[in-house]
């Protein structure tokens, strides 16, 4: 994997280390990382992005503490086995509660009725 | 625009300490004018011309001021106002116009020789106004023909004209005509180009005169404007550093460079430039004496005036830029939060508080000797050379090691940061200049001609004062620094 | 690095007071940055940033307070601290009679880890004429050749003042990598002050607000976001609002604004879940705003 795969929103209100997080669930979620792929070191994506690599080792911790990764004896870290694998779809759907709930919120401030954005998400998920 | 706007547009940018000075130095002028008119009545025929030279001076001194009012007309330009620049104009005139009346009315009726004191002062207004719009880089060869004209005049036995000669108006007329003119030109020429796209030697002096005067307080606005005015020096007229081996095991020359100005070691290319510099001024000095000593046919006794007013002024007054010069670029660096100060202050290798203290303390010490010392020495030599009696010397001694005081005064209270408040600083500073252009001119005046001995004790009274100022000074700013943290802490 | 076994602080400030003339710039900090963190120091101009560097390095006496470096006095710093700190102030305008090339050479001979190659490379890299005397050089210029002899020295603590105002956007990344490399590699100490957030976002471990002389707040970055949140409240249940908030506004229709804070459970103050009321997540630069405003 290369390290410009993540993207960083330094400004947003999200801390850097959950965006990280974040991508990475949903990266091997979906099966674009591997299991056994190797991930880019700690200082690779500090240097990629400017940004401090204490904040990358948190997210690397973290996910680690998932078990969506694991770390290689002195070789960095690699996406863990069963990371993908056993990912239920109720699991994955979890992921996209955050997206969900501002979409629901969004919707609400516009006084949308569920049928139309219902309609809306199906075609967009359709294509 | 009321009047009051039109009168004051040329004083509005002074500050008020310079405005004080100003005020002192007129009345000083303006007394010592009518003294001098006084005197023509009795004892001194010629009295009422030097009273009107000196007014003359004093009215170059305001039209100088007064071609400041530039810079409220480039404003106006920039800022598309015509009327404001019309006002500009119309301040100028008329503040010159009421100078010039004021003035000349009571000193003409009162010299008895109205018209020549008039035709005297306008010359001295109009100069001084041309003088201000002039650009900095003319002034060179403006400085170079003067003694040049000398001596073409001296060359064909032509003499100044006596101004009580009919003819003396022509003259004057010719004069101010041409500064009239060259105002007017440099005037439009400037407005028109933006003083911005003027290169640094074309830019009028009184602009660069501007720029100085802000680089003495070394704050805020002013240090964009004086590192500006650094970006616009030609690259070859800014010294060149030889760092060379500077470093922990070269501690006095590292500290050298990092302190700049004259206490740089400069390369020997550097070096050359600044001796030819100096050259050129003893050059035009040696040309101003050329067309005396043909004048006086080369006798020895006629020519040694000069030989020992040069020795005395020469070595005096180079003391006395050196010191001014170091001073003001000391006082710089240590009010700059963003300079050399936080590097030196974090620097290691510079050894304990006492040891860095004691490290700076003796270099510029060090410089301090190594510059007035030679100079000092040519001066008293020479005096002596030339046949100068004890007194004179004496005299001599005393009013020239008031430079290097006042330096190590400087340096004591700047490093202390007990900086003396303006009120206190600037009537000293008057006094200390007075009592040591004073004590030059009484010195040189002993050797012409005996019988002045009767000066003296006024001298070395002042000379007195001044010591005992800069020593409590100098003591203060000891004390202070000895409670001090570290020599580097900025002033604040 | 044996300095974190040793347990000094690298930057300490305790109750600094410090006032010019009339206006007191610094009203009691105290400030500690921990080994191997970057602080961001944030506030507006004039809200004693600049002041507060300069007192923490003892380049100024502060009127009250103390402040220390590595564990010493910042007024007596030794050479073992010295070697180990950089400082770039806000306005570089040092030696403007040297060349960058003189500079760096004369500079470097003093400290004992400096990193000769390096700063070859960035007077290249950052395209800086280094024969030119410094007075001809543009302030973004000098500005660069300043951080290249910070970072040049490989400081242990390292202390910018606005380093990012001048740069262009390319040197500014270069800048933020470098710190962020050093700090988390090298376990170097960073304090950084600047007005421009988006700067801190990437690499400061800790924010630090300063307004008004005062530290308002000061914590971990990913904190501040997680543990703060603007509440907008009803004109109806103003009332409610809770007491403990770090700013609160009254808005014209007679609704309020406030800056919360999480309890020490981590749950939002009550008022939160008021009918009516909402909860937004707070960018830094939000938060930055609604306080300092």
């Amino acid at each position: 994997m290369d390290a410009t795969l993540l993207t960083i929103r330094p400004s947003a209100p999200e801390p850097i280390y959950r965006q990280i997080l974040e991508q990475l669930r949903r990266l091997i979620a979906a099966g674009q990382l591997a299991p056994g792929e190797r991930l880019p070191s700690v200082r690779e994506v500090a240097a990629a992005h400017a940004i401090n690599p204490m904040t990358v080792s948190r997210a690397y911790g973290l996910a680690e503490s998932e078990g969506l990764l694991e770390r290689l004896r002195g070789r960095g870290m690699a996406v863990a086995a069963q990371g993908a694998r056993t990912r239920s779809q109720s699991e994955r759907l979890a992921l996209l509660e955050p997206s969900l709930q501002a979409l629901a919120r969004q919707a609400q401030e516009l006084e949308m009725a569920a049928e139309p954005v219902l309609r809306r998400l199906a075609k967009l998920l359709g294509e | 625009m009321s009047r009051g706007v039109l009168l004051g547009l040329p004083w509005y940018g002074l500050r008020r300490s310079l405005r004080v000075i100003l005020a002192l130095v007129s009345l000083a002028a303006w007394a010592a004018a009518f003294a001098a008119v006084h005197f023509s009545r009795s004892r001194w025929p010629d009295g009422w011309l030097v009273g009107a030279a000196l007014l003359a001076l004093w009215l170059a001194l305001m039209g100088l001021l007064l071609s400041s009012t530039l810079l409220p007309a480039l404003d106006a330009r920039r800022l598309c106002l015509p009327r404001l620049q019309r006002v500009a104009v119309r301040s100028l005139l008329l503040n010159g116009a009421l100078l010039l009346t004021l003035t000349a009315t009571p000193l003409a009726v009162f010299s008895g020789h109205p018209a020549p004191v008039a035709e005297i002062l306008l010359m001295g207004l109009a100069v001084g106004v041309a003088y201000g719009l002039w650009p900095l880089l003319w002034m060179f060869p403006l400085w170079l023909g003067i003694p040049l004209l000398q001596l073409v005049a001296s060359l064909w036995h032509w003499r100044l004209i006596s101004p009580l000669d009919p003819r003396f108006i022509e003259v004057c007329l010719a004069v101010v005509t041409v500064a009239v003119t060259v105002s007017a030109r440099n005037w439009r020429r400037v407005l028109r180009t933006g003083p911005g796209e003027l290169k640094w030697g074309m830019r009028p002096i009184i602009l660069n005169f501007h720029v100085s005067r802000h680089a003495l307080s070394g704050t805020g606005a002013a240090l964009d404007q004086q590192i500006r005015v650094a970006r616009q020096v030609p690259e070859w007229l800014l010294p060149q550093a030889a760092v060379g081996e500077a470093g922990p095991q070269k501690m006095p020359r590292a500290l050298r460079v990092m302190l700049g100005g004259l206490y740089l070691p400069v390369t020997w290319r550097s070096r050359l430039r600044r001796l030819s510099v100096v050259g050129v001024i003893f050059a035009s000095g040696t040309v101003f004496l050329l067309p005396l000593g043909l004048h006086a046919g080369w006798r020895w006794s006629a020519v040694r005036p000069f030989v020992a007013l040069a020795f005395i002024f020469g070595p005096g007054m180079a003391m006395a830029v050196g010191t001014m010069a170091r001073s003001q670029h000391l006082v710089q660096r240590w009010r700059r939060p963003g300079g050399e100060l936080a590097v030196l202050a974090l620097l290691p290798g510079l050894g304990g508080r006492q040891e860095q203290r004691a490290r700076l303390l003796r270099l510029l010490g060090e410089q301090l000797r190594n510059w007035h010392a030679p100079l000092l020495a040519l001066a008293v030599f020479a005096v002596l050379w030339l046949g100068a009696h004890g007194a004179a010397i004496g005299l001599l001694l005393l009013v020239l090691a008031l430079a290097p005081l006042t330096e190590q005064a400087v340096i004591y209270s700047t490093l202390g940061r007990r900086l003396l408040p303006a009120w206190v600083c600037q009537p000293l500073l008057l006094l200390g200049i007075a009592t040591y252009v004073g004590g030059l001119n009484v010195v040189a005046l002993m050797m012409m001609r005996p019988g002045l001995d009767a000066m003296v004790p006024p001298l070395v009274v002042a000379c007195a004062v001044c010591y005992g100022a800069l020593l409590a000074l100098a003591v203060r700013g000891q004390h202070a620094l000895r409670c001090q943290a570290h020599p580097y802490l900025i002033l604040e | 690095m044996s300095e974190a076994s040793s347990g000094y602080l690298p930057l300490l400030a305790r109750g600094l007071w410090h006032s010019y003339a009339q206006h007191a710039a610094l009203r009691g900090v105290d400030l500690q940055v921990p080994q191997g963190r970057v602080l961001g120091l944030i506030g507006r101009n004039g809200a004693g940033k600049s002041t507060l560097i300069r007192a923490l390095l003892g380049l100024l006496v502060p009127n009250k307070g103390y402040a220390e470096v590595l564990g010493e006095p910042a007024l007596q710093l030794t050479d073992r601290v010295k070697e180990r700190l950089a400082y770039v102030p806000q306005q570089p305008e040092a030696f403007p009679w040297l060349t960058a090339e003189q500079m760096l050479t004369l500079l470097g001979r003093f400290f004992p880890h400096w990193d000769a190659p390096f700063a070859r490379e960035m007077l290249t890299r950052w395209q800086i004429p280094a024969t030119r005397p410094l007075a001809k050089c543009s302030p973004g210029e000098r500005q660069r050749v300043e951080l290249i002899r910070g970072l040049a020295s490989r400081p242990q603590v390292l202390v910018l003042d606005e380093p990012a105002a001048a740069l262009d956007p390319v040197a500014r990344r270069d800048l933020l990598r470098e710190v962020a490399l050093r700090a988390g590699e090298a376990g170097c100490t960073v304090l950084f002050s600047t007005h421009i957030v988006s700067d801190l976002e990437r690499v400061a471990s800790q924010i630090a607000l300063l307004h008004e002389g005062r530290v308002l707040l000061h914590c971990d970055l990913d904190d501040t976001k997680e543990r703060y949140a603007r509440l907008w409240l009803p004109p109806r249940h103003t009332s409610a609002a809770p007491v403990a908030a770090l700013s609160r506004r009254a808005q014209a229709d007679g609704s309020m604004t406030l800056v919360i804070e999480r309890d020490s459970h981590g749950e939002w103050p009550l008022a939160a879940q008021l009918p009516g009321a909402r909860l937004d997540t707070l960018a830094l630069e939000d938060l930055f705003v609604e306080i300092a405003a």
